[in-house]
């Protein structure tokens, strides 16, 4: 059933790309078609990914036990495991199927691979990502210059972020990080405002930094000698096969291994962290096979306090002896990787002070283009620190934490001050989304080492829900903009008003989805909020309280914007037309998922996703003494 | 002797091939019933039929390495792929030339003449294993180059382009004659065996004029390749040379010249060995890490303020130039694969350019940037396929010059990182790295603001669409496809660059 998950992944990741080269295609006066032709296109992509979710509920359901959260099954890992286990037998045993994870050599000179799979932390964001471009698409609408080539991008720029959720290899996540950036930079530059120019430049040119810092990193990273973290059987069959090739290889060299693969890197990173906190005792092998059986890897720790990171049969003795001359377990060679992937990926969040790209570019970018913008493109900096700096460079992670804790609670005062100053309704938004995603850098910076690991848990799922809640109500905040520019041509939050008597409708559901961002319980955003200060009060009692302080400044910018917008009166606004049915459609979805996420978080998401995540936490936690 | 002749023959008989063309275009002209025939479409048959043989004999002569003519020429699986890109290089140029109707019916047969001559002067100067070859073919390749960057006649700024390129080339032909006679005064010697032999085995004989000598000869490959400071030519031969000229001269030219730079220097540092290599590592490293940097950051910066598109692509060249020097650092055969891709990559995307810039050209009758300003609604397909090429030679994912300059940077850093506790070795691989990935940031300044005319600038109101036949959408579609497909079907091309870069190995005699 290996080819089940292939298939079903890379016709979810590519499914959009397909779509928006066929918009190419079509006849230029077909403009009524070309729309359906992409709404169908972001359609099929929502059901890929239902099709996908589902798959994974069902295997959480059929393998999982009725007590425990985090077992094998919810835990990336110990799929990968499992899946490379069975590949590298003498004959190849038959995959499990449904395991949501594939890998086919694409690079063989450097061990690249098309490595793909899902789980709890990046499902919950690809349903998001296909939710919010049908929600998109169907705001397009009101394009109507070159749509043929405004939804090719629009696809094809779909098919990027989805490819970054899926891809499990480094060079693979690269790829597809940048193929984001060139579509971008056309939508915004060419159906943009007045200094559209300006605005796609500087937001090339930001997230080109951040991307250059990535490729370094990942260059570095592809030098770790690994051969350690695979079996033993599987470099044995490595090195045979090279040594067929090329008979007078030096031994050493022929059981040499590199990778890109983020599973295996992250247990290297875990090992460097127990070996630079003087726990290098606690480094095991994985499980021994006991005849025809394997039995399956835990990547928990054992309950001697061992943790299994080193391959199958391979001696934890020649493993250290190796390490003592690799840089990669040096402090300083950890900083600078965490350093190089937390500021690449933090430019992407944004994070003060490297944010200044995406007020110009949400200012400037069309209606759509600014809900995927803040609903999902945000997003991917957060996933990228979540799946990659973080289980990466654990130990870097874990000293600096304060620091990072601290930038976040700082992003979430700091963006909420701003927002009291804008007069632009756009720009106020946009600040006010650098505010709302400091939370996730709050949740995450939040790490309790040792027993106390349950709040870093908490922490880390408020966090994740933090930035499901936000892509639901940034991407209605900002068609509630759209909704008001294309009838008063402006965004000057002091011309408008008055609203609340002309459109009544639009009105309230506006009310609704402003409570839902300010945080109001039984609305999306509290849950996250919430989760995330309880998990963060015991790492810092102070960042928390100026985290909830920070909801009254909140409240006070939203609830002012409101009313400047919708209250009083005002001759000029007095004739808009209320909703029409297609912004009714797009408005009443988002705050339908807005009022469903708020009130039934377990069911909906926590339900799979939470295993993954508290999977995380704790294995990166248990690390620490 | 005599069967020796014939299967050194056999050897060069795509180069035999396209020097029977010559001759026969040169004779055509004499019968005035085929002189009106626009000629290129016969050379670019004859062009396939070589190419079709070379790639045909890739099985034979890459899994064996052999001297041929007495030892001038050596061919090898690396020869034979830069033959095969000269040729497809030659080959795009012609169709381009078809295309544009640059070389009309009343002066194809010179064209085309020029043009192949300069191409089996390239070849040969790729496989060359003499020093006295390097310089024939060298000159063979350069002679008909001078005449094609005049080929406008008329245009004043085509003859004094090609003034210049005839100045600096011949000074550069004399003193890489000097160098020559130097190396061979110490060497008693030209072969590049030879050279291997003497520097590692008779090392008693070497003296300081060998050094000067080998100098002066990199001195004239520096001129060939344009590299900082012997490019002072290349900016003002391409800005006056016919578009299709100037494309062929940064794309062919270069390849042939980076070839024969791989086999000289791999010759002067040795076989790779441990006393020696890392020596020649921190030699090497210095001595083109220094001027790599600088070629590439130079042309880079220069690249930013250009106003004429082609001394802008001249830069570019310069600049692509230097990293590919970089990428000669670890000096090892090995080493050298990755530059073979580049070139490969650098071919679609580069002729691609310059045929789109000739066709504006054509219709415009302006080479500057300004001209490029509304192309995305004039000539969309012009202006789309302009963008796959821009985007990869700024190297973005998943367009193959992104795969190249991984390559690159990967196996610069690896010699800093493979080498032990040498920390010269890992200094310069990092601070070389780190000048390399500044230069990507700097080059998305100019191939984006590219970019941005086409798509982001309204067009002038009197701008003239630019049609395109169909074939030419295909030809268009091809190289966006090379460009494309040689970014994700990865494996197949690095097998081929690996084994070509293995054939390097040294053949005593």
């Amino acid at each position: 059933m290996y080819e089940h998950d292939l298939i079903l992944m890379s016709a979810l990741i590519f499914a959009p790309a397909a779509f928006g080269l066929g918009c190419l295609l079509l006849p230029k006066s077909w403009l009524e078609f070309t729309r359906w032709f992409a709404l169908t296109g972001s359609v099929v992509t929502l059901i890929l990914s239902l099709i996908l979710l589902v798959d994974y509920y069902n295997r959480l359901d059929f393998h999982r036990g009725p007590k425990t959260l985090n077992d094998h099954s919810s835990l990336l890992e110990a799929r990968v495991d499992e899946a490379a286990r069975r590949a590298s037998l003498e004959l190849p045993g038959s995959r499990e199927g449904y395991d949501c994870y594939a890998s086919v050599p694409w690079v063989e000179k450097f061990n690249i691979n098309y490595e793909i799979g899902v789980d709890g932390l990046s499902l919950p964001l690809i349903v998001l990502t296909t939710i919010i471009f049908v929600v998109s698409v169907l705001a397009s609408w009101s394009i109507q210059e070159n749509i043929r080539v405004y939804f090719a991008f629009l696809l094809i720029l779909e098919t990027g972020v989805l490819g970054v959720f899926h891809a499990l290899d480094l060079f693979l996540f690269y790829v597809f990080y940048e193929v984001m950036l060139i579509p971008m930079y056309f939508l915004i530059g060419l159906w943009g405002g007045a200094r559209r120019k300006y605005a796609a430049m500087k937001f090339v040119i930001y997230t080109l930094v951040g991307s250059v810092l990535l490729l370094v990193a990942i260059i570095l990273l592809s030098f770790v000698e690994v051969r350690d973290y695979f079996d033993k059987s599987m470099v044995d069959t490595t090195a045979a096969i090279r040594k067929r090739e090329s008979p007078n290889l030096v031994e050493s060299d022929a059981r040499s291994m590199r990778t890109f693969s983020i599973p295996v890197l992250q247990r290297v990173g875990q090992v460097a962290m127990l070996e630079l906190t003087g726990q290098a005792h606690r480094i095991a092998a994985k499980p021994k096979s006991e005849g025809a059986r394997t039995p399956r890897w835990d990547p928990k720790p054992r309950p001697d306090g061992q943790i299994e990171l080193l391959g199958r049969e391979v001696s934890t003795g020649e493993a250290k002896s190796r390490r003592a001359d690799d840089p990669i377990y040096k402090s300083s060679y950890q900083y600078l990787i965490f350093i190089l992937l937390f500021v690449g990926f933090a430019i992407k969040v944004p994070l003060i002070p490297l944010h200044s790209w995406l007020p110009d570019a949400h200012v400037e970018a069309p209606t759509p283009i600014s809900m995927i913008l803040a609903g999902v493109l945000l997003k991917l900096g957060g996933y990228g620190i979540f799946r990659i700096a973080y289980p990466i460079c654990p130990y870097a992670a874990h000293e600096l934490s304060g620091w990072i804790a601290g930038l976040g609670a700082f992003a979430i005062i700091y963006g909420a001050l701003v927002c009291l100053g804008q007069t632009d309704f756009k720009r106020l938004l946009a600040y006010s989304s650098i505010s709302h995603m400091g939370y996730v850098i709050l949740g995450l910076g939040a790490w309790t080492g040792g027993g106390a690991w349950q709040y870093w848990a908490w922490a880390m799922n408020g966090a994740v829900y933090q930035m499901i809640a936000h892509g639901i109500t940034s991407a209605a905040m900002f068609f509630i903009v759209g909704v008001v520019y294309e009838r008063a041509h402006h965004r000057d939050l002091n011309g408008l008003g008055g609203l609340w008597a002309s459109m009544p409708f639009f009105g309230g559901v506006a009310l609704l989805l402003f409570f839902a961002s300010m945080g109001l319980p039984g609305l999306c955003g509290f849950v996250g909020e919430l989760l995330v200060v309880l998990g963060a009060w015991k790492f810092s009692p102070l960042l928390t309280i100026l985290a909830i302080l920070s909801t009254v400044l909140t409240a006070g910018y939203l609830l002012w914007a409101w009313q400047r917008v919708f209250l009083g009166t005002n001759p000029n606004t007095a004739h808009y037309p209320d909703l029409s049915l297609r912004e009714a459609i797009i408005l009443l979805t988002l705050l339908l998922l807005a009022i469903a996420l708020g009130v039934f978080p377990q069911t909906l998401v926590l339900n799979w996703s939470e295993g993954s995540i508290t999977g995380l936490a704790e294995s990166l936690s248990l690390l620490t003494r | 002797m005599f069967s020796n002749l014939l299967r050194d023959c056999q050897l060069a008989l795509p180069e035999l091939i396209l020097s029977g063309a010559i001759i026969l275009f040169l004779l055509a002209r004499l019968f005035s019933t085929v002189r009106r025939l626009q000629i290129v479409v016969p050379a670019v048959i004859g062009v396939a039929i070589a190419l079709g043989i070379s790639i045909d004999s890739w099985s034979e002569i890459a899994s064996r390495s052999q001297l041929a003519f007495g030892g001038l020429l050596r061919f090898d699986g690396f020869g034979l792929f830069t033959r095969i890109f000269l040729l497809l290089a030659t080959m795009v140029t012609l169709l381009t030339g078809l295309m544009t109707g640059i070389p009309d019916r009343e002066d194809s047969a010179d064209y085309v003449t020029l043009l192949l001559g300069s191409t089996v002067g390239l070849m040969f100067l790729a496989s060359s294993h003499h020093l006295l070859m390097l310089f024939l073919s060298a000159e063979m390749a350069s002679l008909p180059a001078y005449a094609l960057t005049g080929f406008f006649k008329g245009k004043r700024k085509g003859s004094e382009a090609a003034l210049k390129y005839v100045v600096y080339g011949s000074a550069a032909s004399g003193v890489m004659l000097y160098g020559i006679s130097l190396v061979c005064a110490v060497t008693a010697s030209a072969s590049f065996s030879e050279l291997q032999r003497v520097i590692y085995i008779d090392r008693d004989n070497l003296n300081l004029n060998g050094l000067i000598g080998a100098v002066l000869i990199f001195v004239g490959l520096g001129f060939k390749l344009a590299i900082v400071p012997f490019h002072f030519w290349g900016p003002d031969a391409f800005e006056g040379a016919p578009a299709e000229v100037a494309g062929f001269l940064s794309v062919a030219s270069k390849g042939a010249a980076l070839a024969i730079t791989a086999r000289f220097l791999l010759a002067l540092v040795g076989p790779y060995s441990f006393e020696n290599a890392y020596i020649n590592m921190i030699v090497t490293g210095i001595v083109l890490g220094f001027t790599g940097t600088l070629t590439a950051t130079f042309g880079n910066l220069m690249a930013l303020k250009q106003t004429n598109l082609k001394r802008l692509l001249a830069y570019s060249t310069i600049a692509h130039a230097g990293i590919m020097l970089l990428a000669m650092i670890p000096l090892q055969n090995r080493a050298m694969a990755p530059i073979l891709y580049y070139l490969i990559g650098y071919l679609p995307a580069n002729l691609g350019i310059f045929a789109a810039i000739a066709l504006i050209r054509n219709h415009m009758n302006s080479e500057a940037i300004s001209t490029l300003a509304g192309l995305g609604t004039r000539s969309p397909a012009i202006a789309a396929a302009l963008t796959f090429f821009l985007l990869s030679l700024l190297g973005l994912p998943p367009l193959v010059g992104f795969i190249t300059k991984f390559q690159i940077f990967v196996s610069i850093y690896e010699m800093g990182a493979l080498t032990g506790g040498l920390d010269l070795l890992k200094i310069i691989s990092i601070s070389v790295l780190v000048i390399a990935g500044l230069n990507t940031a700097i080059g998305a300044g100019y191939y984006l603001k590219l970019i941005k005319y086409m798509y982001l600038h309204e067009s002038p109101p009197e701008a003239p669409k630019i049609p395109l036949h169909l074939g030419y959408q295909i030809f268009f579609a091809i190289l966006v496809g090379t460009v494309v497909g040689l970014g994700i079907m990865i494996d197949p091309v690095t097998k081929l660059t690996r084994l070509a870069a293995n054939s390097l190995e040294v053949i005593w005699k």
